[in-house]
């Protein structure tokens, strides 16, 4: 069974296997629902027949999980930690530690929890890394900045292309609403802040992203209808 | 957390705008099993990674009269520029408007200066000179000895010692004296002492030729 979302690829960097990080144990949460429901209809199922399939390190179980939870574990990362070399690093330590967990031969109760595992295991790998970071010396004034990577999904977020109907999207809101946007994203005022100076309130802010999401979810479709059809 | 509840209360735009840790957490637990939720997410996070790149493109870059304008803008030096200004202003119309017609009419007009005529002393008694208080100005004048000849004269007036001004002047034709216009406004009371040197062409001062010491009254 396929699961519904294209899953993001692991990125040009594969799943190291030499790292030996322990799995994060967590107690599996019971859980009757098999993962991906849209709308409260099941989309993509883990059984424990799949559960099985992990625990034999079978490649087609263990790449279907991994497209599977790529999506939610990168957006998860993606707000817990700044730097996109970090979420790449954190996004293949999570994995690496749901693989060797099933690898190692243990299993969960119920193909249900399958979801609140790997969420779990994101979870402990972000704090971790959060921690860890945070400890770091900074980096030295002449550092060399680290090679981009071509392939990189976290570097793939802006394109030219996307920049393009994002720019179209902010010109053509009111001034006022793009000046908003410009205070929470790019200058990352304090909200109440915002609020206070642009005389909103906080679901002023919420409708705002909400529409500008829509509307980028839009054009964003369109475009890629129109490249379909071409 | 059910999928209604979510939506209805727009747990992605909450999430995406900074939500307390708990309900993150809670959200992200549905996330995990919820394509659309999750969609919803990295839609607005990919909108406002795109957003920020073009919002920084579209920031101004300053320029150095951007600078210069931002700079003369800020409270700190247009309120002091524009104060000093103001008073710059009310100082030139005053003195085009009152002080400076009013000098050239004084200019312009005869007028009459109080003018002494000074003696080497014979017996070390001081001339006494009486201006009115209030006049702007008088004169001094004073001889040159026939037998002295030098082209030009230093004239140097002081009083207790200290210099009050130094003033070159040509030699006076055969007979004349030198006549010294003196501003009264800066002097006081007291005994003042002049003395007429002989200055060569190029204006270096040269031997004492005579001295007057003279005592100003003001009435």
């Amino acid at each position: 069974m396929t699961p519904s979302i294209r899953a993001e690829p692991l990125g040009s960097r594969p799943v190291p296997a030499r790292r030996s990080a322990r799995p994060a144990l967590l107690a599996p949460q019971p859980s009757e629902r098999l993962i991906y429901s849209v709308l409260g209809g099941v989309t993509g199922l883990f059984d424990d027949a799949d559960l099985e399939a992990l625990k034999a390190r079978n490649p087609d179980a263990q790449s279907r999980l991994v497209a599977s939870f790529s999506k939610p574990v990168l957006i998860k990362l993606r707000a817990r930690l700044r730097s996109p070399e970090l979420v790449q690093d954190a996004f293949q330590e999570t994995f690496l530690r749901v693989l060797s967990y099933f690898g190692s031969g243990k299993t969960l109760d119920k193909a249900g929890s399958l979801a609140g595992f790997v969420h779990g295991t994101c979870h402990n790998v972000a704090l971790e890394f959060l921690r860890a970071h945070t400890r770091h010396d900074q980096f030295p004034e002449n550092f060399p900045e680290p090679v981009a990577a071509g392939l990189d999904p976290e570097r793939q977020m802006v394109t030219e292309e996307r920049k393009a109907l994002v720019r179209r999207i902010l010109n053509d809101l009111p001034e006022k609403d793009r000046l908003v946007l410009k205070w929470v994203f790019l200058d990352e005022v304090d909200k109440d802040v915002v609020c206070r100076k642009f005389h909103v309130d906080r679901n002023y802010l919420r409708v705002l992203l909400f529409r500008a999401r829509q509307s980028f979810r839009a054009v964003v479709s369109r475009e890629r209808a129109k490249g379909a059809g071409a | 957390m059910d999928h209604m509840k979510a939506v209805n209360e727009r747990f992605a735009e909450r999430y995406l705008l900074g939500m307390p840790a708990v309900e993150a957490e809670e959200f992200e637990r549905h996330y995990f099993e919820c394509e659309e939720c999750a969609l919803a997410v990295e839609t607005g996070q990919i909108f406002a990674a795109n957003a920020q790149a073009v919002l920084t493109d579209m920031e101004p870059r300053e320029s150095f009269r951007d600078v210069l304008s931002a700079w003369w803008a800020s409270a700190t030096v247009m309120f002091p520029a524009m104060a000093s200004l103001l008073v710059l202003g009310a100082v030139s119309f005053y003195q085009g408007v009152v002080v400076i017609p009013s000098l050239r009419h004084a200019m312009g007009e005869a007028r009459i200066l109080p003018a002494f005529h000074l003696i080497e002393p014979t017996r070390g008694e001081a001339a006494q000179i009486a201006v009115l208080r209030g006049a702007p100005s008088f004169a001094l004048s004073v001889d040159i000895p026939s037998d002295v000849h030098f082209p030009s004269y230093i004239c140097s007036l002081s009083v207790g010692g200290r210099n009050v001004f130094d003033l070159i002047a040509g030699a006076p034709a055969n007979g004349q004296p030198i006549t010294i216009e003196v501003p009264a406004k800066n002097l006081t009371a007291g005994t003042y002492e002049l003395g007429i040197y002989g200055a060569d062409a190029g204006g270096k001062k040269g031997e004492r030729v005579s001295n007057f010491v003279f005592k100003l009254e003001f009435r």
